[in-house]
């Protein structure tokens, strides 16, 4: 027998108002959690991203002699252009590493004063095609022996580092939102199972007149599913707030040298906000179905 | 309409509350059950109705054999059977005719029906007026009509009542019965569970005596001892 419509809509609105204070309460907690879960993964993901930027400024400097000919400059650019690992290759002439050398040292005139720019070593930035760092070495190890070649520097150590450093974080953050997931998942189901307790009677008088075991669940799944998503509505809430104060405190702020780097985009709130009420809506009804199928055993 | 094949039912694996029960209850009848506390008097009604199952022997209820029922079916049972219970358990928060009114909405009767049949059973009991009462601003007697009225409103084959009267004054007590033999006489079958002595030998209808999970007489018209 189909279940009427109105009557679960009206079941689920007297029974949200008339558990009003457990209703808010549970709220409360599921946005509260909800929130974390949102932020968390807004973190992991400007984690990510940070380190995306580092990675693609991995590069390795290939320095010519100073007294390299024509030649053997044009034969490593060459070499270079046509080694499959190497995405790309900039050269730096006498001219722009000189207007480098000048923008890095721009504080110690005496010191730019005091080099010939003839003396100044030209060089390759390589951008190899992997961020591997066994790669970019083996790719290194191959010019390094080269005619001409003065040396090759890797910026591959630190890379490594920070890569290390970064991803740890990063999984330290995705367990902590997994571990919140789980924690608004036992919240939901906890409250609704009070309500439920507090509503045994009813269900018991439906059983014994014959209500089918849908059409005792349905009410409270769709109570559940709504207490789910007002949880998370009100949490979309304070990710937003979250995001709004990140980004006017941290982002781009010299002052903070690792966070300033982490920042994601309105795509990826709007991913966590989208996340987090199908979580809520989801645990909502599933785990309040759950909840009230105690009271259905026959 | 009711009939047990050598029913056993075992609680925790050792108390018998019912030993190898047999009976037949026809369509219409009148049944007293009757025997003192922790006979066996509330598990036979519960076996009826599928809320407990018996570990040995048949039940079978308008011809099924309910055991083999499966879990789904079990409210499509429970529609042609109606409780009534000594503490009425109406629902506190709900009007008399909203009380009422749940049984047909929980099984998923149009509002239309609704309507009709609420009024004219809530007549048909004697609390024509007082559909707009809470619960606790009724006597136990009434009351008791209310549950009475929830659960014959969808017009069961049988009524099951556990001690109706336990809760009830002898004068109250005469009108619930007077209502029950009512609906016994539009054919509905009734089987009361009752201590109640004045009740039995007043009407003498069929009377079955449990004693310690055993049927130990079966009488037609019969008294309480």
């Amino acid at each position: 027998m189909a279940v009427r419509l109105d009557y679960v809509l009206k079941e689920t609105g007297s029974n949200l108002v008339r558990n009003l204070t457990l209703t808010l309460a549970s709220l409360l907690t599921v946005a509260i959690a909800l929130a974390f879960v949102a932020v968390s993964f807004l973190i992991g993901t400007g984690i990510n991203q940070s380190f995306l930027g580092l990675r693609s400024d991995v590069q390795m400097f290939v320095y010519m002699n100073p007294g390299a000919t024509a030649d053997q400059i044009d034969s490593v650019s060459k070499n270079l252009q046509s080694n499959p690992q190497v995405e790309s290759v900039k050269f730096l002439d006498k001219e722009k590493t000189y207007a480098e050398f000048k923008r890095l040292f721009a504080d110690q005139p005496d010191f730019v004063e005091s080099i010939n720019p003839e003396e100044l070593p030209q060089s390759f930035r390589v951008k190899p095609t992997s961020t591997d760092a066994d790669v970019v070495s083996a790719v290194g190890t191959e010019f390094e022996n080269m005619t001409g070649v003065y040396r090759v520097e890797y910026a591959e150590e630190y890379a490594r580092q920070v890569q290390k450093s970064l991803s740890t974080l990063n999984s330290w953050v995705r367990l902590f939102g997994v571990a919140l997931i789980f924690v608004s998942v036992l919240l939901i189901f906890n409250t609704i199972r009070t309500a439920v307790f507090a509503r045994r009677r009813e269900i018991e008088v439906m059983r014994l007149v014959g209500a089918s075991n849908w059409f005792i669940r349905l009410p409270f799944m769709t109570e559940g599913m709504v207490q789910g998503l007002l949880g998370a509505l009100a949490a979309a809430g304070l990710t937003w707030g979250f995001d709004a104060l990140w980004k006017r405190n941290f982002v781009n702020q010299v002052s903070f040298e690792l966070l300033n780097q982490i920042k994601w985009t309105g795509g990826d709130l709007w991913k966590a906000v989208i996340m987090i009420l199908v979580v809520g809506a989801v645990t909502g009804a599933v785990g309040s179905g759950i909840a009230v199928g105690r009271y259905l055993r026959v | 309409m009711i009939k047990l094949e050598n029913v056993s039912k075992i609680y925790k694996g050792e108390h018998m509350a019912l030993r190898d029960a047999t009976v037949e209850i026809e369509k219409g009848e009148f049944v007293f059950l009757v025997g003192p506390s922790g006979s066996g008097k509330s598990t036979f009604l519960r076996l009826l109705n599928r809320e407990e199952t018996a570990e040995k022997g048949k039940i079978y209820v308008a011809g099924k054999d309910i055991a083999a029922l499966p879990g789904y079916k079990v409210p499509y049972l429970r529609r042609n059977i109606g409780s009534v219970f000594q503490d009425f358990k109406l629902l506190p928060n709900k009007t008399v005719a909203e009380n009422v009114a749940f049984a047909l909405e929980a099984i998923g009767r149009p509002k239309s029906v609704i309507r009709e049949a609420v009024p004219q059973i809530l007549e048909l009991v004697g609390l024509g007026r007082k559909e707009g009462s809470m619960p606790n601003e009724l006597s136990g007697g009434e009351q008791q009509r209310v549950s009475i009225a929830r659960a014959f409103v969808n017009r069961p084959l049988i009524l099951l009542a556990d001690e109706p009267t336990g809760n009830l004054d002898p004068a109250t007590s005469v009108g619930i019965m007077k209502l029950l033999d009512r609906i016994n006489r539009t054919g509905t079958t009734v089987v009361m569970a009752t201590h109640d002595r004045g009740i039995v030998d007043t009407m003498r209808r069929r009377v079955i005596e449990l004693d310690r999970g055993s049927v130990v007489r079966d009488q037609a018209r019969g008294v309480y001892e």
